[in-house]
């Protein structure tokens, strides 16, 4: 079965920033879609979006998943329907073991228990494969994890829960060099064995080698502003956004900053002792 | 097997022994008022249930020389408890505690533990999980008393609270007068929020689901308490549906 996901005219607001402006989206199995854009135009938001997370308020368009309409379903029915967000903080969750969360995750979506030999079987291998350490699954989530172990995290849930769309949140980030090759070709194998597609969020061209994108999509001020395949990300990673601001003739918001008059806290802190 | 005894009158009760005993006693009363003198060389198994009343617990007792108790609470009931359990522990014996309370409503919980004298050894585990309107105040009094050489005393105890509550305070409190000694208390607490929920839901758990894996996950090691206490699988099994039956939010 193939699926498809399509985004229709999506507008979101976020504490009363209008944050999404009109975007539109598709993708099937079989593709993946590097989404990359400046600091704070909107990716997150999309992928949060997706996935049902209560900030973001849908003010405007559709989504739809084979046809269902997906922003009338609970975040954890989005995710039994086989979405999953890695996502860019994953939470922390003291006091549950990474095993008896994802025993419960995968329960969750089954009718039948998983038994408890094939489920050890499982996070046995994917653990090593992602060459994490072996207590892991006895750890509290992400509890005191850093930054790289977080993100393995992730995609050890991703390849447990196996998601037909895996929407992957600048998982990159933060995974020293080894570890990006090892989580990217973990990703490439799931990608090569599942009917499934995927969303993917980075800034990085180098990840995007490794995870060879389909279909490429840049987001600026809560809108695609580009699209086009891996060439668009070498485009990217050589220029940068500048072209493309000057193309559609954008002026990327600056903060301004205001004026501080200081008089000095060092020769004050003096003058106070004294 | 652990034998059974109903507590459901309000006379007092007297458990005196030196013959170890597995005890499974179910409060169903009002009131009750158990002393103890416990002076048994094998280790003495005391459970205590309390069923579904508004019932206030007033325990005091005695381990005698080089004996050695153990005692847990089960509290899995909404209506309010008022527990006061006072014991004093003699030359070479050890007491061990182990409670879990969980539910909403009144909870007032008083342990006052002494190492009365020297190589005592007392172990104190509390796991606490306060659902919606609870206002639970457990306070924990270890005291080693001067002579008391060699003592050690530990507490330990773990909250999660769900949901605003009024008000919910442990309070450990440690008394010690006596310096050849190894004393420590140790809390953790926890709490879900609309960020940890969001999460699990993303994962695929609903609400019911994701809190009840929490509230598991607080009082993991019942599994290991019953069966060290050797309760009977009937009651096992009415412990677990009234927790699972709790954690229906
Ligand atoms: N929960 C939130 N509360 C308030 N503002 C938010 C929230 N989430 C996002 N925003 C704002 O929405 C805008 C878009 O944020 P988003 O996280 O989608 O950016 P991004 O493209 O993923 O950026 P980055 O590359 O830095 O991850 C930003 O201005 C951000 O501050
Ligand atoms: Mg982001």
């Amino acid at each position: 079965m193939s699926h498809l996901l399509k985004i229709e005219n999506l507008h979101v607001q976020v504490n009363d920033k209008h944050i999404l402006k009109g975007l539109s989206l598709e993708a099937k199995s079989g593709e993946i879609h590097a989404i990359m854009g400046p600091n704070g135009n909107g990716k997150s938001t999309l992928l949060q979006t997706i996935m049902g997370n209560p900030d973001y308020l849908v003010s405007e368009g559709s989504i739809t998943f084979d046809g269902q309409d997906v922003l009338k379903m609970r975040v954890d029915e989005r995710s039994r329907a086989g979405l999953f967000l890695a996502m860019q903080y994953p939470q922390e969750i003291p006091g549950v073991t990474n095993s008896d969360f994802l025993r419960a995750a995968i329960n969750a979506r089954n009718e039948k228990p998983i038994s408890l030999f094939s489920f050890i079987k499982e996070i046995d291998t994917n653990i090593k494969a992602l060459h994490m350490k072996e207590d892991l699954a006895h750890r509290f989530v992400n509890d005191g994890f850093s930054g790289g172990e977080k993100k393995r995290n992730e995609i050890l849930q991703m390849l447990m829960l196996k998601p037909s769309i895996c929407m992957l949140d600048e998982i990159d980030s933060g995974l020293d060099v080894d570890a990006i090759k090892l989580v990217s070709s973990a990703i490439e194998d799931y990608y090569a064995k599942n009917d499934c597609l995927m969303l993917v969020v980075s800034h990085y061209e180098r990840f995007f080698t490794m995870i060879k994108p389909t279909h490429a999509h840049v987001i600026i001020d809560g809108k695609i502003v580009a699209e086009g395949d891996a060439k668009l990300v070498e485009k990217i990673d050589n220029d940068g956004y500048d072209w493309l601001y000057k193309e559609l003739n954008i002026h990327p918001e600056v903060e301004v900053k205001p004026l501080v008059y200081s008089l000095g806290s060092c020769a004050h802190n003096k003058g106070l002792k004294k | 097997m652990s034998d059974l005894l109903r507590l459901n009158d309000d006379k007092p009760l007297m458990i005196d022994g030196s013959l170890s005993h597995d005890l499974l006693l179910i409060l169903s009363g009002k009131k009750a008022h158990i002393r103890y003198n416990l002076n048994a060389k094998g280790p003495w198994h005391i459970f205590i249930f309390r069923e579904k009343t508004n019932i206030s617990l007033i325990e005091e007792g005695l381990i005698s020389t080089d004996s050695e108790v153990h005692m847990a609470y089960l509290d899995l009931a909404n209506e309010s408890f008022i527990q006061e359990s006072k014991f004093a522990v003699l030359k070479g014996a050890g007491l061990d505690i182990k409670s879990i309370y969980l539910g909403d409503n009144n909870k007032n919980i008083i342990f006052d533990i002494s190492n009365k004298e020297a190589d005592t050894k007392v172990n104190i585990d509390n796991s606490i999980v306060a659902l919606k309107d609870s206002d639970f105040n457990i306070k924990v009094i270890g005291n080693i008393v001067k002579g008391a050489k060699g003592a050690i005393h530990h507490q330990k105890s773990r909250c999660l609270t769900l949901g605003p509550l009024k008000r919910s305070l442990i309070s450990p409190i440690l008394n010690i007068d006596e310096n050849d000694v190894e004393a420590s208390h140790a809390m953790t607490s926890g709490t879900v929020d609309e960020e940890m929920l969001y999460y699990m839901n993303a994962r695929g758990l609903d609400r019911n689901k994701a809190l009840s894996l929490m509230v598991e996950s607080y009082l993991t090691y019942s599994d290991e308490l019953y069966k060290d206490f050797g309760i009977a699988e009937n009651w096992q099994k009415e412990f677990k549906d009234r927790e699972a039956n709790l954690c229906l939010m």
